[in-house]
């Protein structure tokens, strides 16, 4: 039972009571007052009885005396008025006797009275008042003693009458006060229990609430109320017990997130200790054999070249290995902080799978593996980030030569379809060492090596697998592994091919946004810039020297230069000095790089924007945009019938560098694709399929391979259309 | 003159510094794991030893340890020689029972000199 009905019922059980209580109290009123009234009249009907007795007597005593004196023969013994008073008399007494009679009938029962009957008498009186008979004495005293009997009967029955109503009263009384009092004792009894059952159910629930509550408090998430019933206190520990269900789960992703930081950095502290110690070994060879070769060299001035050798070779070596794990640290840095950029290319993946092979030869030549390979390639290109998945496969090839001796090691790619996708499967697989369950649980972590005494016997920093399962994450795939100790392992990376309709092709083949010169002496560097310039779209014009540099940009004058500090020659501060007395280039936007932060140094003499090196590519980009005078703006051919992507795509950060052509015909679009250079098509929703479909051939066919371009046929897509091409229109 | 013995798994540090000291003047043993360290101990009975601790078979430490607790063996000085440098890597290998302890890359004089503050009780 609910506690509203609780609550409810008790009070319509006390307002039952109180009710009853009332209703004998207007019971008990209302006989009493009946009853008084009845007794007031009795008592009246006995004063005037007792009256008429009285005035009988007097009246009888009279008419005696008149009689009396009648016989002793005396004249007018009467007079009129006398005479008169007296028949007058005996007119209100038969009055008084009607009425008399009548109140006996009305207050007295049945057969507990007598009627009066004195009319004989009192007529016979008249009689011998008015015609002067005889009056015979003897009847007329009978009559007078009978009545005066009935009289005194009617008395005695009025008496009985007014005990008996008396009695009547009292029970009335008596009975209403037992009956209130009754009622009273009952409301009193009911209140206490139904105020102890309250109190008392309340209190239970309540103590049940907050035995919860405390436990929760003091941290036993475990403890469950319980059911308590459908009633609202019932309703409350539910509540109580979903939302400690709710603490519960909140709790334990906070341990659980609380217990992976910890092992995360319980992990990297481990692994800044392990990378102390793995840096320090080589560096102990190093160090030690040129101080070696030093000691050498002073004892024995003239020792040869040739008897160094062994020695030089052995600190290349070691030097070599420091490198290769510092690279190792530095991939795991870029990847963790998001800087690993992907250069996404058409690649002949035949000819870099041979060369991987061709590779690893000697490594599984040195622990007498066999390699075997099989390659079931469907496509001559696919489009991936070769550097990445060469990678990737080295490492994972290199791991099985690593932990396999005399064995097989077999490298298996093909194409496969997986759930309507597309997808190059590259399968490692070797019969070595392998690694136990909990080995293999751990064998992808970051900072964490599958054990420490592998580690030592097998070298290497554990971060090759680590950084082979990121890359192939950055390219949108997978690495899965399979161990069992004693046989061996596979490996399996899954990487997603086909070209999507909808999305962006991010390279740009075609007409440039923009010339941009870079100035450096480390080809390297120069290489970086290209590549990553040109696929967002910029002609990119090389300079080796600052000389050259210049020579170029007065040749053919750039959008933006970018300049390299320290360059031998002609250093970059002179080259920006050059630029700056040029009056044909003193206003070109001039972006330097250099390795130290002289940022204020550099735009006090004129650079426009200051980098140190290394530059991520995205950062380049981004600066070289803003460089970028607002002359060069991209064309961006717009399809679409009515305007809503049109508003959509005025609306986004980026989109003023772009000359957007909106057409909603397709043969208007399809001749300005043949005017205009365009770095971008958006397609929207458009009635005529059949002439969108041609064009869209033709855009496969002959354009779309140099310029990106975004179909959008659905609202959600539009959707989704808009945020790419925000993030395109602001970053090109 | 004293013999030391170098337990290193390194091939690459072990023939440096085994051919460093040689030309100090001391005669090298040569150790590649824990085990050999300790059965080298017993049969040639070293003046010090140089012990790497991340070794296989049986590590630094362990050696450390059964050494200090043979009775024949716990005379002999170990200085512990390791690339692990962090702060209580030096506190691990002396609880361990080295007497003393050095990190890699070695500093070849300061090597020395705790050698010979080892040995000279005992010349």
């Amino acid at each position: 039972m609910s506690f509203t009905r609780r609550l409810t019922f008790s009070f319509v059980a006390i307002l039952l009571l109180s009710l009853g209580s009332v209703l004998i109290q207007i019971w008990g009123n209302d006989t009493r007052r009946r009853n008084v009234w009845l007794l007031q009249h009795v008592i009246r009907t006995q004063s005037e009885l007792n009256d008429f007795s009285q005035r009988m007597y007097s009246t009888h005593r009279k008419i005696l005396v008149v009689d009396a004196l009648s016989d002793s023969g005396v004249q007018n013994r009467i007079t009129a008025q006398e005479r008169q008073e007296l028949l007058s008399t005996i007119d209100a007494l038969m009055a008084l006797e009607t009425e008399l009679n009548g109140d006996l009938q009305e207050y007295l029962e049945a057969g507990r009275y007598q009627y009066l009957e004195a009319k004989i008498l009192l007529s016979r009186w008249r009689q011998f008042l008015e015609q002067g008979d005889a009056l015979d004495s003897s009847y007329v005293l009978r009559e007078y003693e009978a009545l005066s009997g009935r009289v005194s009967a009617n008395e005695w029955f009025l008496l009985t009458r007014s005990d008996e109503i008396n009695v009547g009263l009292r029970n009335v009384v008596s009975m209403t006060n037992k009956v209130a009092l009754g009622v009273f004792l009952l409301a009193l009894i009911t209140t206490f229990i139904l105020g102890y059952y309250m109190t008392r159910y309340t209190r239970r629930s309540i103590r049940q609430l907050q035995k919860g509550t405390a436990e929760w408090g003091s941290g036993n998430f475990d403890y469950s109320i319980g059911d308590m019933g459908h009633d609202e206190f019932g309703q409350l520990a539910n509540s109580f017990d979903d939302m400690a269900a709710n603490l519960r789960e909140a709790m334990a992703r906070v341990r659980e997130a609380s217990r992976r930081a910890d092992a995360a950095n319980q992990a990297k502290s481990g692994f800044m200790a392990n990378m102390s110690h793995e840096l320090r070994t080589p560096m102990n060879a190093i160090i030690g054999y040129s101080e070696m070769l030093i000691e050498e060299i002073d004892d024995e001035p003239d020792v040869s070249a040739q008897d160094l050798r062994p020695d030089l070779a052995k600190i290349q070596l070691a030097g070599k290995h420091l490198l290769t794990l510092i690279n190792d640290v530095l991939d795991i840095s870029k990847i963790e902080s998001g800087r690993m950029a992907v250069y996404w290319e058409d690649v002949a993946l035949e000819s870099v799978l041979r060369d991987v092979e061709v590779t690893m030869a000697p490594l599984m030549a040195k622990n007498g593996n066999t390699l075997h390979c099989n390659f079931e390639l469907q496509s001559e290109l696919i489009r991936t980030d070769v550097t990445r998945l060469r990678q990737i496969l080295l490492n994972l090839l290199s791991n099985a030569a690593k932990f396999t001796r005399k064995g097989e090691v077999s490298l298996r790619v093909s194409e496969q379809q997986i759930a309507g996708q597309s997808y190059l499967i590259a399968e490692v697989k070797d019969n070595g060492i392998g690694m136990s369950a909990e080995q293999l649980g751990r064998v992808f972590d970051a900072f964490v090596q599958a054990d420490l005494s592998t580690t030592k016997q097998y070298g290497g920093s554990g971060l090759g697998l680590t950084i082979s399962r990121k890359f192939a994450e950055l390219l949108g795939g997978s690495i899965s592994a399979e161990s069992e100790l004693g046989v061996g392992s596979r490996f399996e990376l899954r990487l997603p091919l086909g070209t999507q309709e909808l999305g962006l092709r991010t390279e740009f083949d075609g007409v440039a946004i923009g010339d941009v010169l870079v100035i450096d002496d480390d080809p390297a560097a120069l290489d970086l810039c290209s590549r990553t310039l040109s696929k967002a779209g910029y002609r990119v014009h090389l300079a080796d020297s600052g000389a050259e540099g210049l020579r170029m940009a007065r040749q053919s004058r750039p959008d933006v230069v970018l300049l390299d500090v320290m360059m031998p020659g002609m250093d970059g501060w002179q080259v920006l000095h050059s630029l700056r007395t040029d009056p044909s280039l003193f206003d070109v936007p001039v972006l330097m790089l250099s390795m130290l932060n002289e940022r204020d140094l550099s735009l006090l003499l004129g650079a426009n924007e200051y980098l140190v090196k290394p530059v991520d590519s995205a950062t380049l980009t981004a600066v070289v945009h803003e460089l970028l005078p607002a002359t060069a703006v991209g064309n961006l051919l717009l399809l679409e019938q009515g305007d809503s992507l049109a508003k959509a795509i005025a609306l986004l950060p980026g989109a003023e560098y772009w000359q957007i052509y909106h057409c909603s015909e397709v043969a208007e679009a399809t001749t300005l694709l043949k005017d205009l250079p365009l770095q971008l098509i958006v397609m929207g929703p458009h009635s005529d399929k059949v002439a969108v479909a041609d064009l869209l051939a033709y855009l496969s066919k002959d354009y779309g391979r140099k310029v990106p371009i975004m179909l959008a046929q659905t609202e959600a897509e539009i959707q989704s259309l808009s945020d790419q091409l925000g993030a395109y229109l602001s970053r090109a | 003159m004293p013999t030391v013995l170098l337990v290193e798994d390194n091939e690459m540090n072990r023939d440096m510094l085994s051919r460093r000291l040689q030309r100090k003047g001391y005669e090298v043993l040569l150790a590649v794991d824990g085990q050999q360290g300790i059965d080298l101990c017993r049969s040639e009975m070293p003046n010090l030893v140089l012990l790497d601790m991340s070794l296989p078979v049986k590590d630094g430490w362990q050696v450390a340890r059964e050494m200090k607790a043979d009775s024949g063996l716990c005379n002999i000085p170990i200085i512990a020689l390791t690339a692990h440098a962090m702060a209580d890597d030096r506190q691990r290998a002396l609880q361990a029972g080295c007497d003393d302890y050095d990190t890699k890359p070695v500093d070849l004089p300061r090597l020395l000199a705790k050698i010979e503050c080892l040995l000279g009780p005992a010349e």
